[in-house]
This record gives C-alpha cells, sequence and structure tokens, in this order.
C-alpha cells in the first residue's frame, strides 16, 4: 500500500495501532542510514532507531502537522542518537578512568559508514532527499510529491547534495591517509 | 551544450528523467568531452555506494521487533489504570482491541464448541452412549483447556496466541471460563474471565487489567447453542456420536488406562473446516481424561487445543457465579450489547451489511473468513463504511460506541448462522463468491427447510421457498 504518512498517522490516532507498521517500514532503513551516519555504529543505530520509532509512536498525538511526519522523526532520531552519545561518553569516561586507560578513545566508525556519516553531516534540506532517494525508496517524482516541492527542486537539491557529499567524502579520504 | 550546461543536467540524466532529445544531447556532448565523463563517472560512483548502502540497510527489516515493542509498551501503559484513561487515542485503542477480543471469543466459543455437539448420528457404540449418560450424572466438573491459534483473525498483539483455560462447568448455575492468553513471542499476557448464566441468559467477560467488563445479552434460541457450543465435554460428546468415528482402542495416558474415539467427519465443526477431534476415556469410571482437537477454519486460520485435567463432581456454590463483577470495574464499550437472533434475517441483514461495507460478498460464510472481513473493512472506502468509521471515532461515551459496534453483530453471526445450518444438516449451499450483489434471479446461500423443500436467499437478498426441482433448475444457472 502507499498510502501518504499523514493517513497512517490519522490511522494509528484513530485507534488502528497496527498501522504504524507500515510507517515502520517506510522509515526504518532511513532512520538506519541516519543513525549510522551520526553515531558510527551499527548496533547503536539500531538501537537508536527502533526506540525512535517507538518513541514517535507514543508521541504521535503531538504532532501537529502529521504530513511532516518525516521531518518530525528525524528530529525525533536526533535526540535519540544525542542521548546516546551523552550515555555512551559517560560510559567511555567511567571505563577510562577504571582503566587508567590514556589512550584517546578511538572512533569506532568503519568505512562502511563514512557515506551515511557524510550524509549525517549534511545541511537538512539536502540530507532530506538522499536519505528518502536511497534509504526510503523513493524515486525524484516521490519525493517531489512527498515533500510538496517541484521535481526540479528535488534535482537540483540532489545534485548540490552529491557535490557536497564528494567533497566531504574526498576530505575523510584525505584524513585517513594523513592518518597512515 | 557546453560543459556547465551538461553538468547541471547529469543528475537528471542519471535519474532517467530527460526526454529523448534532451538525453542525445547530453549523449552527444559527452561523447566529445572527457572532463564531463569524468564528472558522470564521479557521480555515477557515488551513487551506486549509496544504492548498494541503502539496500544493505533495508534487507535487515526489523519492523516486528518495533510493532512488538510498542504493543508491550502499550500493555504496559494500559496495565496502570491512570493511563489507561489517560488520553483520546488509549481509549480508542481498548475500545478496538475489545472488537478484536469479542470477535475473537465469539470465533473460539464458536470452533471450539464444534468440538462437542456432533458424535450423534451413526449407530453409537453403546461404550461412548455410556461415557455420556455418565457425564450427565455429574452436577460441576473442571477442566483445563490449552489451545493456540495462528492466522489473521488475531489482532497483532495476540498473533499467534496461546489460550490457557480453565472452565468450571455447573449444571445449577452456568459456566465459568479464566482465559489466559499469552503472546509466545513477547510472553505478554491478557487474562479475561468470560460467564456463561443461563437465568439471566447473559455472557458477562471480565477483563481485570483494565477494569472493564462487558455485558452481552443473549437471545433464548442464542443461548442455547452458545451453551451447546461452550467446550462442554457432554455436547462433545453428542457431537461424535452424531459423526462418523471410529475407535481407538486402548492406550495410557498419565498411567490412567484409557480408550480412544476418534472423528474427522466435516460435519462436526458444522462446515468451519477441517478436523480431527480424539476423545480418550477411562476405561474404569467412563470419564473423559483428555480431549485432542484440531481444526484448521481455512488456510491462514487454524486451531489447535487439548482438555485434559478433568476433575468430576467438584464442589461449587452460587456466589461463585453471583456478584461477578467488581465494584471498582467500569462498563468497556460493548457493554450492554445485545446478540441478534441467528435466523434468517439476520443472516440477511448481515449479507447487506457486508455488501455495504466491502462492495461484495462473503467469499465464504466460515467464521474465520467474516473476521477477516470485519478486519478487510475497516481500511474500506465505500460511504457505509466511512460512514460507520465516524461514528466509532465521534463516538464520545461508551453507550455511543457500543451502538456503533452494534451495528456489525448481524455480520458477526452470518458464520454461526451457516454453521448452524451444517451442523443441523440442513444442507447448506453458498455461492458468494459467484455471484454479484444486485442478482434476482442467483441463489446466494439456501438450507433444507423440510422434505423436498428449500429456503433460498438470491444474490437481491430476497428469500423464497422453492421445491427441490426448482433449487436444480437454479442452481444449475449458476455462473461456473
Amino acid at each position: 500500500m502507499t498510502e501518504t504518512d499523514k493517513y497512517y498517522v490519522g490511522r494509528c490516532l484513530d485507534g488502528h495501532p497496527d498501522d504504524f507498521r507500515h510507517l515502520v517500514r517506510r522509515y526504518q532503513p532511513v532512520l538506519l542510514a541516519h543513525l549510522a551516519g551520526k553515531l558510527g555504529n551499527r548496533d547503536r543505530a539500531e538501537e537508536a532507531a527502533q526506540e525512535t520509532l517507538v518513541r514517535a509512536y507514543f508521541k504521535m498525538d503531538k504532532l501537529r502537522k502529521p504530513e511532516s511526519f518525516f521531518a518530525w522523526l528525524l528530529g525525533m532520531a536526533d535526540l535519540v542518537a544525542k542521548e546516546q552519545q551523552r550515555k555512551e561518553l559517560i560510559r567511555r569516561r567511567r571505563e577510562s578512568i577504571r582503566e587508567l586507560a590514556d589512550e584517546a578513545p578511538q572512533p569506532e566508525l568503519s568505512q562502511d559508514y563514512a557515506i551515511e556519516a557524510a550524509v549525517a553531516g549534511l545541511p537538512e534540506a539536502y540530507r532530506t532527499v538522499i536519505l528518502l532517494r536511497y534509504y526510503g525508496g523513493l524515486s525524484c517524482n516521490g519525493i517531489a510529491e512527498q515533500l510538496d516541492v517541484p521535481l526540479g527542486t528535488v534535482t537540483k537539491t540532489l545534485s548540490r547534495a552529491y557535490a557536497l557529499l564528494r567533497e566531504s567524502l574526498a576530505q575523510g579520504q584525505e584524513v585517513n591517509e594523513v592518518q597512515e | 551544450m557546453n560543459c556547465t550546461e551538461c553538468k547541471e543536467r547529469l543528475v537528471v540524466y542519471l535519474e532517467g528523467l530527460l526526454d529523448d532529445s534532451q538525453k542525445q544531447t547530453v549523449g552527444e556532448h559527452l561523447n566529445k568531452c572527457e572532463a564531463c565523463r569524468a564528472e558522470l563517472e564521479g557521480l555515477a560512483t557515488l551513487q551506486q555506494r549509496l544504492v548498494n548502502n541503502g539496500k544493505a540497510l533495508a534487507q535487515n527489516n526489523r519492523e516486528d521487533e518495533v510493532m512488538n515493542r510498542i504493543f508491550c509498551e502499550q500493555n504496559a501503559r494500559l496495565k496502570s489504570a491512570a493511563q489507561a484513561t489517560a488520553g483520546l487515542r488509549l481509549r480508542r485503542l481498548i475500545m478496538k482491541s475489545s472488537i478484536g477480543k469479542m470477535a475473537i471469543a465469539a470465533a473460539v466459543v464458536l470452533a471450539c464448541a464444534g468440538g462437542i455437539y456432533l458424535w450423534s448420528g451413526t449407530q453409537p457404540t453403546v461404550a461412548l452412549a455410556d461415557v455420556l449418560v455418565k457425564i450427565e450424572q455429574i452436577q460441576a466438573f473442571m477442566y483445563k483447556m490449552t489451545m493456540h491459534m495462528t492466522g489473521p483473525m488475531q489482532n497483532t498483539l495476540l498473533r499467534d496466541a496461546q489460550y490457557e483455560m480453565t472452565a468450571l462447568i455447573s449444571n445449577d448455575y452456568g459456566m465459568r471460563m479464566d482465559i489466559n492468553m499469552v503472546d509466545p513471542n513477547t510472553g505478554q499476557s491478557m487474562t479475561q474471565q468470560m460467564y456463561v448464566l443461563p437465568e439471566q441468559k447473559t455472557i458477562v467477560m471480565l477483563m481485570p487489567q483494565m477494569k472493564k467488563y462487558m455485558r452481552m445479552e443473549l437471545d433464548e434460541s442464542m443461548f442455547e447453542r452458545m451453551q451447546k457450543q461452550s467446550n462442554d465435554p457432554r455436547i462433545m460428546i453428542k457431537q461424535i456420536l452424531a459423526c462418523k468415528y471410529e475407535e481407538l482402542g486402548k492406550s495410557v495416558i498419565d498411567g490412567v488406562e484409557v480408550e480412544g474415539f476418534q472423528t474427522t467427519d466435516p460435519a462436526y465443526s458444522g462446515g468451519m473446516g477441517d478436523v480431527d477431534v480424539k476423545l480418550w476415556v477411562d476405561v474404569k469410571t467412563w470419564l473423559p481424561v483428555r480431549v485432542d482437537m484440531s481444526m484448521k477454519m481455512n488456510e491462514e486460520t487454524q486451531m489447535q487445543g487439548t482438555l485434559h485435567d478433568f476433575q468430576w463432581d467438584v464442589p461449587v456454590t452460587a456466589s461463585e457465579f453471583t456478584s461477578i463483577i467488581p465494584a471498582d470495574y467500569t462498563a468497556g464499550p460493548g457493554d450492554g450489547l445485545k446478540m441478534p437472533p441467528m435466523t434468517e434475517k439476520t443472516a440477511i441483514e448481515g449479507l447487506k451489511l457486508c455488501v455495504d461495507l466491502i462492495g461484495k460478498y462473503p467469499e465464504n460464510l466460515n467464521i474465520a473468513t467474516i473476521v477477516q472481513m470485519i478486519q478487510e473493512s475497516r481500511n474500506s472506502k465505500t460511504p457505509e463504511a466511512q460512514k460507520l468509521r465516524q461514528a466509532v471515532e465521534q463516538a464520545k461515551t461508551d453507550e455511543e460506541r457500543t451502538q456503533a459496534i452494534g451495528t456489525m453483530m448481524p455480520l458477526q453471526m452470518l458464520g454461526g448462522f451457516y454453521m448452524s445450518l451444517a451442523q443441523e444438516k440442513k444442507e447448506p449451499a453458498y455461492y458468494g463468491n459467484i455471484v454479484k450483489p444486485g442478482d434476482v434471479a442467483q441463489v446466494l446461500l439456501r438450507w433444507k427447510t423440510a422434505e423436498n423443500e428449500y429456503r433460498v436467499i438470491f444474490a437481491d437478498l430476497h428469500a423464497e421457498t422453492v421445491n427441490a426441482e426448482t433449487l436444480a433448475q437454479l442452481e444449475a444457472g449458476l455462473p461456473k
């Protein structure tokens, strides 16, 4: 089924909780990509994505504009990611004190998520388009429809997003090379 | 075309959004220009990485995990009474699940009931009939039942649910059943108590987690049927006696020497699907020790259950069946519903409602199919479905909600009506899978009312009584 986000949000609020499933299906990979980029770790990203969706379900009645469900969901993911990072930081501090390790904690970012990390670093408008296109399985036309903008805007945004991504990936490469 | 123009179009080109002539222009420039080709290659590589990563992430879909977490959390919130009434959304959820539960309860009761009625037609052996006589002398007894149900009639919470029930049946006071439903995936459980009270002709359901109760008033004939169908081993034995059954010979269960009887006669379930019922009787006392049942209502919906731990002649007091609703419980939506009688009139209303809601007749009148259709109708876009949805959504009080739900009752009764026709061996036949609503001359549902006499509900929902010859002609004219 390809109903709009707004439709499913309405269904959930009307007492059909199982319809939330469609939104989970639609956005879980997107959230995962976004969070993997932010957190640099697959397991933590998965946990955070689930936490985000569960939280979103119970806060849905506070969502003012159901048509902007996705933007709202990403905002919630950012909050969850921040909380997780804070917890992680505390955990690391404790550990390092305990072990008296003088070595700085290495970022766990694997090569695999370099691209997601670059995506997470994009300004919001570009990030949204990339996430929907590659992790949300939407075509350019689909994105135009969902964001309610002309097709030309979508392709131009994509174009700019690619340029930014390539820049950021190239920089990452340099950093890696310098480290090696 | 110059390089700037070309680069501007590369994304659109890659996305396949250019028309043929534009594509050609870009293609021509690319042929000539190495810099733009390199740019395209760079873009394509990036795009490919994104596509691959996207696919890798999408592959691992944890949809069920998320939904389970939501339902667990929801349950936890419902259990705290303060939160249960906190918001509009949660109130509606309770309503939804009680429709679900009502449908399930009805299906369970009717399905299991199937278990009881059927053994009465073909030359009863002395043995099995004796068992019946023996149990009928008993005033009250208890048994436990374990049942596992799979299929779409379950709401998400109860998908693949495991039911544990304890039943207490008293000749004087009625029946009480404690039902515990466990979702094996999450370990979440929900309890429910059901009382069948013959004096008041009422069924009372209690939902302790929500402190809600629901009373359902039954029509006389329905009540009798319900009693018959409530896993009462007496009725089971009568039903087995009415069916073709086989003797399984001697065996031992929990150290008790038993003798078994088995039926797979479809009449046992009243046309509900494939059945297999085995009854084991203690050879010394002639009382049942264990009953194994399995029923396949359709491809997706199956039920397997065992009745065990029978206790005979247990002491029962009236108080166990009176004032059963605790003072702090409130009426849930659905309370006060009246079940319409299982009659032709109700069946016609049910069929009409079905057409109004989803624009067609049910494929068949199996209870599982009908429960599925009721769920389907929640997404239907017909005016009638929208109206009903609106009525449910806008209902402010439980009474209004009950009223909205109540309009669905005739549809719920359809399956029961058809099953009763089959159990009473009235040769019912149903053609909803081939006839379209509105046709005056085509048979939709028919059953035998007397020798050489049939009652027919036509596809335009008028009913007539016809003789066998007319019926044969009518049925010959049905679409293939």
